[in-house]
This record gives C-alpha cells, structure tokens and sequence, in this order.
C-alpha cells in the first residue's frame, strides 16, 4: 500500500530531466482525471435533481444542432475581445450559458469543444499538449457553475464559476514558477468572471422575456370549443407516445449508476496494472500469485487492493446495467 | 383519375401553448408532376403545413394534429421524419442554416449518407445533384464563400441529392436578391418540367413563378381561401388585395385590358402580354405619364449630406467606392439601387461613419464626420440594418424604442412623446411589454426602424426595408418612411424592388462598380434602359411592358398610369 | 485556424495529411521533452523556414506574434529572477549571475533563468507555427474525415465538430453586427469602467445567444428533414489510400518521435 502511494511521485520524478512543462503537464493530466471523476459525480448528481434538455430530448438532432452551434459561439467568443480591454474574450460564455438553459451535459461538452476550438483558432497559444486539460477543466467549471447558479443564486454561481474557472492556469506554476502564476491569474480572473457574469445574467434575461408573450386576439367560442376537443382528443390518444417510449427506453437502459460503478472500477483496474508494470520494469519482479498460506492470500490482496476493489466495483457495475437494459426491454415489450 | 401523390384530409395543427389553429380544415390533393404554389399573408399558416407534409409536425415541433396526411402511401403520423425524407424533401427560407459540410460536396452528401447509402451510390448522387442544378463549378468551394443565391442552390441539391419524389420550398427566396430569385426559380422550374418532380412552393413574389405554377392556393388565417389555376385565382385581383398580397403588374394590367375586352385571356408574364399587346394596332406616342416636377421642387433643399471624391476598398481588392461624389438634399426620398458589389451598403456605411474611406470627404449637416464618432453622428443619421434580429437589443418593445434617446442622454420624459408616437406609426401599441422575439419578421422591422426614429435623427438610411416581407408588411414599412419624409426628414433606402421606389421615391441613385451611374427622377432613370442593362437593373415590368410597345411612352410607373394611357390612346385611335 | 487553409502547389501542400500531423506530432513532443535553447530555437527557424517555402502568410498572424512577443518578455523577465536552479544541470548556465538590479549584489539576474524563459517562449512558438503551417497546408475537411475514421468517434460528433467549424463566421459575423448597431445606436462601447463595458455587453451577448439558439431550431429542423437518425453508422466512408512513401514518412516519423524521447532521456536536448 505504502508503495502504491510512491507511485504518483516517483513517475513525476521520472519527468524531471525533460523540466518543468514536462513535469506540470503530467501532473495537469493527473488533475484532469480527478475533474472526471468529479465531473461524472456532479453530472449524476444533477441527473437526479435538477432538469436537463437531453433527459427531456435525449440525444436527438435537436440536442445535436444546440451543442453545434453554441460550440460555434463559444470558437467565435475567443476572437471576440471587449472593447478596450482586447484580453478579455468570450469563448467560455457558450458554455455558462448552455449549461444552466439545457443542462449539465450540453454545457459541458461544449465548453470542451468550445475550449479546443478557441485554442485552435488562437493557433494553440495556451501550449498544445495542455489542451485536453483545458477541455475538462471547462467542462468541470460549467457544471461547478451551473449546480452553485441553479441551487444558490446568480452570485455564488459566478463566484464558483470563476474560481473552478481560474483552474485552467494551474499548470502553469508548475511549468513556470508561481510568479508566473501571480503575472498571469488577474487576467484568468477577470476573464473567468466576466463570462461567468454574463451568462448568468443572459440566461436571466432571456428566461424572463419568454414570459413577456406576444398579445394574442381573442379568440372566438367556435374556435377556443374546437381546439379544447383536439386537446382532448390528442390526450386520450397520443400518436407521438410511441416514439417517446422509445427515448425513454434507451435513457433507461443506461442505468446510470451502473455505468459510475464501471467507469470507476476499470479505472482502478487500470490504475493498479499501471503500478503493476512499473514496478515490473524497476524491479524485474512480477506479482506473487502462488498462496502458499492464508497470510500469503492476505499479504497479496493488502498489495493489490486497488486494482481488486476496482474489479469487484466494475463487476457489479456491469451487472447493474445488464439488470437495467433487461428490465428496460421487458417493460417496452409490456407496452 | 390518377391517385393524388399528396393526400391532406381534415387536417388542423395548434400549437403547443397556443388557443387558436395554426391550420384549419385543410384538404387538398396534389398530383404527381405537378407545380403547386402555396402563398398568403404572413401568419397564414403555410409554413405549418409544409412541415405537416414530411412529418415534422407532430413528431419533431410539439402540438396537437387531427386529421390524416398521407405521402406516397405513408401516413405522417405513423413514420418518422427520417424515414418520410426519402420520399419527400423540404427547403427552408434561411439557406445559411441548411448547409452543414465544409465544402458543396460534403453538404450534398449529408442527406445520402444519412440514409444509409454507401460511398459509390452517395458520389453517384453527388454527381446528379451538382450536374442537374448546374452547379458543378461549386463543387469545392465553403458554403460561407457563397452567394445567397448559391447557398440556396446548394441546399437544394442537397435535399434533391435524396432524390425524393416530392420536394417543398417554403419561402426559399425570401432572402435572396433578383438574380440569386431568377437563379432558384430556373432550378426549381427545372426540377418540375425537366426531372418531374412534383413541387410544393411557398412564395409571395408571383412574378416569376406565376407562368410555371399548375395551380396556385391562397391561404389565410389558416384555412385555404382561394385554389384553382394561376389565371383563376389572380382574376380575383380585390380578394387578393383584401388579403394583402401583391398581384404580379403583368397579371394585373392584363385584367383589367381582359375586363375591357383588349384581350381574351390573361398572359401569366410580362413577355407573354407584351406579344399580345404588339399585335394590336399602332398608335401615335401620346405624352400622358404625369411629370413629378411637383415632387422635384420639394426635394430641392439644402444639402444634408455631402459626399465628395470618396475612394474605398478591402484589404488590397478592386475599389468598392471609386471617386465617388453624391449630395443628398433635405427631403430627399431616395432610392439607391444596383448589382450586388455596386458600392451601395460601402456608401452608406462610410456615411455614417462604419468604414473610413482611405480619400474623400463626408459632411453631414455641415460637419465633417471624421470629427465625430459613430455614436456621436447617430443623433444626426439613423441606420436601419437589413436583418432587425441584429438590432434588438433589449426584452421589451418599449425599451427598444427608449434606448436609442437613453444612449443619446436625451431625459426619459421629453422622449416620452415621440416614443409613444412612434409606437403608433409602428403599429405595437398591443406589443409594448412583448418581447421582440415574438413578433414577427415585419414587427421586428417596423420596431427596429421605429428605434432609430426616436432618436429624431435628420436622416434615416434603411438598408433593404422590405426583404423577406409580405406585401402588406412592404406597404406598411414604405407608408412609415413616406410619413417621415413627409416630416421634412431624408430618407435614403437600398432596394432591389424597383415597384416600391416607383411608388415612393423622388430620387434613384444607380450605381455600377463603385460609381454612379444614374442620379435623377425615377421616370427619368427608368428610361436609360441601355445604361441600366450594363448596371443588371431591370425597371419594373409595367415599365418594361409599355417601353416594348411602340405606341405607348417609355416613362410609365405604375398599372393605372398604363392603364389610363393606353385607354387615352385607343380612344384616340 | 490561426491562418486559412489555401489551395497551393507547394511541396507542403503535396505532403500527405497523416504525414503533416504526425510532424506535428513530433514538434509538440519536442516542446516537451527539449529544454535546450539552442534545439528549440534550431527547431523553431527549421519551422520558419518552411513556412517560407510553402509561402506562409506571416503578416497575417502579426496580431499573434505582437501578443506572443510580450508574452515572451514577461515570461522571461520572470524566470530570471525566479528560476529553480535545480532545473538547470549544466553547471555552468546553473551558476552565472548576468547582472544585479539591485546594490549590494540583489535581484540577481541569473542566465539559467533567462535561457529557461527563452526556451519556455520558443515552445509555444514552435507550437504555434506547426499547428499554424499544418492549418495551412491541409484543408479542414482531411481534419473532420480523420476525425470521422476514429472508432470513438459518432456520427454525431463528427457532424457537431463540422458544423461548428462551419457556422463560426457566420456568428462572429453577427457578433460584429450587433455591435456596429449598437454604435449606430449611439452606445460608445468603447467608454467607460469595466463594469460598465460589461454591461454594455450584455446588450450584445442576449440577443447573440437568442439568435443562435433560433439558428439551432433551424439547423435541427433541416437535420430532420435530411434523414438525421435513419442509420447509426454512415457507411460514406471515402476510401482512403495512402501512398507507400507515405507509410514510409509516418513510419519515419514515428520512429524519430521514439528516437527524440530516447535521447532526450539520455540527457540530448536538455539544459
């Protein structure tokens, strides 16, 4: 167990010859994984309380078409600047924005999309290889932002948004020093902020305005008599009840919780054979598998105890989705 | 008697959220081949029902639908959209929105690879697409590149690359100019006469189309009003101007020289009365077109905008303004017309202050505009753009018109007044607390020209007013700069429809590669047919009519004018 | 793309796309595992120099390379001071002090420190310069088809990345609307605090997020109606050959990316 823990710092060590940005851009892919994680949580977590458009719509052309164009706003955003103050751009307002009118996943999506496509239109001038961290870390702050906005309030919203935002630059001390860091975070902030800022108070702009609706004339008996039985009608005898049964179905199938279960399990599989390997390669000695007493049995499993545990995780996470899709399927066929 | 390839039953749509139908009672058959043309004012509900024909109402837009609407043989309700696209294609307005691939060649191939083809069948499709519409030479070319009128191209090829049997445009010209329109009408009435492909099409300007149309059927308040052949239902030229749509002058004229039995039946195009009416004994020129002088003297009043020596281009290409020199008096009611790339929105735009022309000299109201910043020269010069969604900026209609004074400084209380006139001459007095998304594309221009107005600026320049409105909304929006030129404010408007500056306009500029090339009365520039040919500016086709005859004067603007010349001339006879 | 593609008869532009990226490929390896001054920089005039040769656009990333250029400075004055010395394993670079800004020998400016930053800076411009050549040099469309013959990536995910690319200009374009309206609306946007900038922005950012969300209605409705949904997977796959010299160039270059992280673990490329 002791050794495991050795593990994180000696690969960094192993960094060290090739300096620094190699040093902090191993760390920053360390720190990505760890915002997946916590992304898949808070995204769960969301699933379950609060509303999204792809819950409604699943992933339907209209999902498809609204994650384009808003990661076409979010690429246009980044060559938008504020007038006077040409540091501050608009490439992360798409994703505020999609996050807290369609929900955690629209958002995140794209504001990683929105992330790459504003590097590759400055021509990667925050470093290439640090892009897939930029893109989960966006994906992180947007849902941090959407949970605190739609929960708390605008305010703490912006203030969370803005400081999960403010993550993007962490590697950057690593690779540079902290001065670097001190030279550079004002502008971090105040960008983050005033995409954060103006999302929020977009999306309660625009929220309110679809109340203001447009006068209608009246309409006459006949009319309104008509209408009400087609309403009627269409309620005992929905033609489209079909094809929404088929949406739901494929939702539910997915059994969210099973696919946590698994993704995390395998990671921790994965993560011990990494450790299994390195170890393989430093001491030219493989696992010892051959239990010649219960102590030996207790000794392997205090060793390997991560990538176990990630088994039996992963396991039963399959299981669950395997129980969800069945179940899925009967319910459908019942209908 | 053939089975109809469209069968519409007793359909009616509402909205999700709404009281009222979007469509009402509508039964229609349509038969395979044909060249149906759907048209009515704005709100008719022509839109819901092209999209009730391939399935996305109810399955994609939320509401409730009645009623059956079978399409070659599959009902709309039991098939999903992807599964009707093979059979039946749609078009929309906004042909920016339909191209999706990088190139011309990605886009056609979306719709194929879709459905499931494989890569010799889509190239195969490809190379009928781009071959049929005659749009080979943009194979390779970005979809932003394009012209408005190849976009369209484009978007069709990439709906007939399906190779459906029926195809539906709703409204695909409504944002083109005059040649991107001629451009999708020759594709659309090749589609039909050539490939056979029966044509739904949505449209308000008849005048191109009205010749290739089978039968055409006027729609309104949802219901269909009127249906039967083009000549049919454009012999009911006051039920049509009741609705508020326009009836193509050609149409018009012809009914009334058929009312008074000149002729015996009415030709669907210009070129087709002009032959019958050759053929008619020749008179003597009588000079009976009314002189504006009346109108000239009015317009003849100190400057208010001069530009002098005006030199503009991009970024190293060929001049869009070359030595340009123009004076716009008090009053002045003009029309600025020419090709697509003749300098016109160059002009404007360096008038008010948006681009900087690298020489020259620009005075608004005696003050030389490079003083002034943009904002400060809209106290003195409003500029409507073409798209209002790019000139709303807040959520209510009320706010919208208080915020060009409110930028101005001007106190809330003085503006008060002229806010709330301009509510009125606008017509949303209901919509005041709306918010502008709602209305429709007419309101949002009346609110967006109503914006400026209240900003009292001495000059209001109106890039393309009327593009992509109905008739009634045209009337509306010309009416509301004809009361403010009435006020002694000077109206300048880019404009490719050559009837609303004969019905309004004082003055027509006509420009050709940066320069000017015309600048007088619109009877007197409408007679320089030779000099309009090279600018590609065509008069209007009651002009056109009566300079092809030989006995009729060659400065004819309106129907009544023909109307009442040519009864002067055969009284005379 | 900081640069757009064009269509040229340049020995770049002959290049076969996989081969161009894997280049790629190797200068952002370089970036990383290279701290010597004088690789990178080497590397950096070798990518200048091509550039040249496929007649790059340089007055077109000015704008960049101003912005880069004082990015440049800060970084370096920075690291001059600030630098860790246990980076730094040549003894030599390690020890000299260049000057002192402060009396009494304070405020040393060390050369490690200045080198280093120097280095840090040429990474990013190399970056820079071989993502931007590759931009140039290949069309999007080889990006979107590559990115559709990966086998994570969907139908989806394809189309989103294309149609993103394609509507970018359309959106900015009308970004530049609202705000050309706004002055004509007589809104200095240029005036003012912070806060009062971003609130005039506001008047800009609405309205540009209510329209593309109309034009995501629109796209989505023409999706529909295009057969969006029929099938799972296209079967439009273009075939895609590759020319022998060509697996031999991403052969090579594959290798010398194994070779480059070889030697520079050997101490080749490091300061």
């Amino acid at each position: 167990m002791i050794d495991t823990w050795q593990v994180v710092p000696n690969i960094l060590e192993k960094f060290k010859p090739f300096g620094m940005t190699a040093k902090g851009a191993a760390v920053s892919y360390l720190f990505a994984l760890v915002y997946i994680v916590l992304l898949v949580v808070l995204g769960l977590w969301w699933n379950k309380h609060l509303p999204s458009s792809v819950a409604e719509d699943g992933w339907s052309s209209r999902t498809i078409a609204r994650i384009a164009i808003l990661t076409a706003l979010s690429a246009a955003g980044g060559l938008i600047t504020l007038p006077g103050a040409t540091s501050i751009r608009f490439d992360s307002l798409a994703g505020y924005f999609g996050t807290l009118i369609f929900g955690w996943q629209i958002g995140a999506i794209v504001a990683a999309f929105g992330a790459f496509f504003s590097e590759l239109m400055s021509g990667f001038s925050g470093w290439a290889p640090l892009a897939p961290y930029y893109m989960i870390t966006m994906a992180l702050a947007v849902t941090c932002f959407g949970i605190a906005t739609k929960k708390f309030g605008r305010i703490p919203g912006i203030i969370v948004g803005t400081v999960v935002n403010t993550l993007c630059v962490a590697p950057w001390p690593l690779m540079m020093g902290w001065a670097m860091l001190a030279a550079t975070i004002v502008q971090q902030v105040l960008g983050s902020y005033a995409n954060c800022m103006l999302a929020a108070f977009a999306y309660a702009a625009i929220t309110a305005a679809q109340t203001r609706r447009r006068y209608e004339e009246p309409v006459d008996e006949e009319e309104l008599r008509i209408v009400s039985a087609m309403l009627e009608q269409a309620a005992k005898d929905n033609p489209g009840a079909a094809l929404k049964a088929q949406f739901r179905e494929k939702q539910s199938q997915k059994s969210p919780k099973g696919t946590f279960m698994l993704f995390f399990g395998a990671s921790m599989v994965l993560f011990q054979i990494i450790f299994i390997f390195y170890k393989l390669v430093r001491t030219k000695k493989g696992p010892d598998v051959a239990f010649e007493s219960f102590a030996d049995f207790l000794t392997f499993v205090k060793t390997y105890w991560v990538g176990l545990l990630g088994a039996v995780l992963a396991v039963w996470g399959l299981i669950r989705r395997i129980k969800a899709a069945a179940k899925a399927k009967a319910a459908g066929k019942e209908a | 008697m053939a089975e109809p390839i469209i069968k519409i039953e007793n359909v009616n749509f509402v909205y999700e959220g709404s009281r009222r139908r979007a469509i009402a009672d509508i039964g229609l058959d349509v038969y395979k081949g044909e060249f149906l043309v759907v048209t009515g004012p704005t709100g008719a509900g022509k839109s819901t029902l092209c999209q009730c024909l391939n399935g996305i109402i109810p399955h994609f837009t939320k509401g409730v639908m009645t009623g059956s609407i079978n399409v070659v043989g599959m009902d709309t309700r039991e098939h999903p959209v992807y599964e009707m696209a093979p059979h039946i294609g749609l078009v929309f307005q906004d042909a920016d929105a339909q191209l999706f691939g990088m190139t011309v060649e990605e886009d056609i191939v979306f719709g194929p690879s879709n459905l499931g083809y494989d890569y010799e069948e889509c190239m195969r499709r490809i190379e009928k697409a781009l071959g049929d519409l005659n749009i080979e030479a943009l194979r390779e070319r970005k979809p932003q590149e394009l012209s408005g009128g190849q976009k369209q191209s484009v978007a069709i090829g990439g709906v007939y690359a399906m190779l459906p049997e029926i195809i539906i445009f709703d409204e695909p010209t409504s944002m083109l100019d005059p040649w991107g329109k001629q451009n999708v009408f020759s594709i659309i009435k090749d589609i039909n006469k050539v490939y056979g492909i029966t044509i739904v099409l949505v449209e308000h300007e008849m005048n191109h189309i009205a010749k290739y149309a089978d039968r055409v059927c006027v729609m309104d308040r949802g219901k269909i009003v009127l249906c039967g052949t083009t000549e049919e239902v454009f012999q009911q030229t006051d039920r049509l101007r009741e609705l508020g749509m326009n009836v193509p002058q050609s149409i018009e004229i012809g009914n009334l020289l058929k009312r008074d039995g000149v002729i015996g039946r009415v030709p669907l195009s210009a070129d087709a009365l002009i032959a019958e009416l050759k053929a008619l004994p020749g008179l003597p020129k009588t000079p009976c077109a009314a002189d504006d002088a009346a109108r000239r003297q009015e317009a003849e009043a100190g400057p208010v905008v001069e530009a002098e020596h005006l030199v503009f281009s991009y970024l190293g290409e060929t001049n869009q303004l070359d030595d340009v020199s123009v004076t716009f008096r008090k009053g002045d009611f003009t029309a600025v017309i020419g090709q697509n790339g003749a300098g016109k929105t160059t002009l404007m735009r360096s008038i008010i202050g948006l681009l900087k022309p690298q020489s020259g000299k620009i005075l608004v109201c005696g003050n030389n505009i490079t003083e002034k910043t943009v904002a400060e020269l809209s106290a003195d010069i409003g500029y409507v753009f073409q798209n209002p969604d790019e000139q709303i900026f807040t959520d209510s209609v009320l706010d919208e018109l208080y915020f060009g004074p409110d930028n101005l400084g001007r106190d809330r209380e003085k503006s008060k007044a002229l806010v709330n006139e301009v509510l009125g001459d606008v017509g949303l007095e209901r919509y005041e607390n709306t918010w502008p998304k709602y209305l429709s594309k007419g309101e949002r221009q009346r609110l967006s020209m109503g914006a400026i107005i209240t900003m009292d600026p001495e000059v209001v320049i109106v890039d393309e007013p009327t593009t992509g409105q109905d008739w009634r909304e045209t009337l509306w929006i010309m009416d509301l700069l004809k009361k403010l030129n009435d006020r002694g404010k000077t109206v300048l408007i880019i404009t490719h429809n050559m009837e609303i500056v004969c019905r309004y306009c004082n003055r027509v500029v006509v420009m050709r590669g940066g320069n000017i090339l015309l600048d007088g009365a619109p009877r007197d520039v409408f007679t320089e047919v030779e000099t309009l040919k090279t600018a590609y500016v065509e008069p209007t086709d009651i002009t056109r009519i009566a300079q092809a005859l030989p006995y009729m004067p060659d400065n004819i603007l309106s129907v009544q004018e023909f109307y009442d010349c040519f009864t002067a001339i055969r009284k005379g006879a | 793309m900081l640069v757009d593609y064009r269509k040229l008869d340049t020995w770049v532009h002959r290049l076969n796309p996989k081969v161009s990226m894997l280049v790629v490929l190797f200068v952002i390896v370089a970036s990383i595992v290279w701290t010597n001054v004088l690789f990178l920089a080497a590397l950096t005039l070798v990518l200048y120099l091509v550039g040249v040769s496929c007649r790059f656009p340089w007055k077109q990333i000015a704008w960049f390379l101003k912005f880069a250029l004082f990015a440049s400075i800060l970084i370096l004055i920075i690291q001059a001071f600030t630098i860790d010395q246990s980076l730094i394993e040549t003894e030599w670079i390690r020890e000299t002090v260049l000057f002192y800004v402060l009396p009494n020998h304070k405020g040393a400016v060390m050369l490690g420190g200045l080198l280093y930053g120097l280095a840090a800076s040429l990474k990013i411009y190399m970056v820079v310069f071989a993502i931007a050549i590759l931009g140039y040099s290949v069309p999007p469309t080889e990006f979107v088809r590559g990115l559709g013959k990966l086998p994570f990536a969907s139908k989806q995910l394809t189309f989103i990345f294309s149609t993103a690319w394609r509507f970018i200009p359309i959106i900015r374009g009308q970004a530049l609307n609202l705000m050309n309206a706004q002055k004509t609306r007589g809104m200095e946007l240029e005036k003012g605090k912070l806060g009062e900038k971003l609130k005039k922005m506001m008047r800009i950012v609405t309205p540009l997020l209510s329209n593309s969300l109309e034009i995501g209605s629109d796209i989505a409705l023409t999706m529909e109606a295009r057969g969006f949904g029929a099938t799972k997977k296209s079967k439009f796959v273009r075939p895609g050959k590759t020319s022998p010299g060509a697996i031999v160039a991403c052969v090579a270059v594959l290798l010398l990316i194994a070779a480059l992280i070889y030697t520079s673990a050997l101490g080749i490329g490091v300061m």
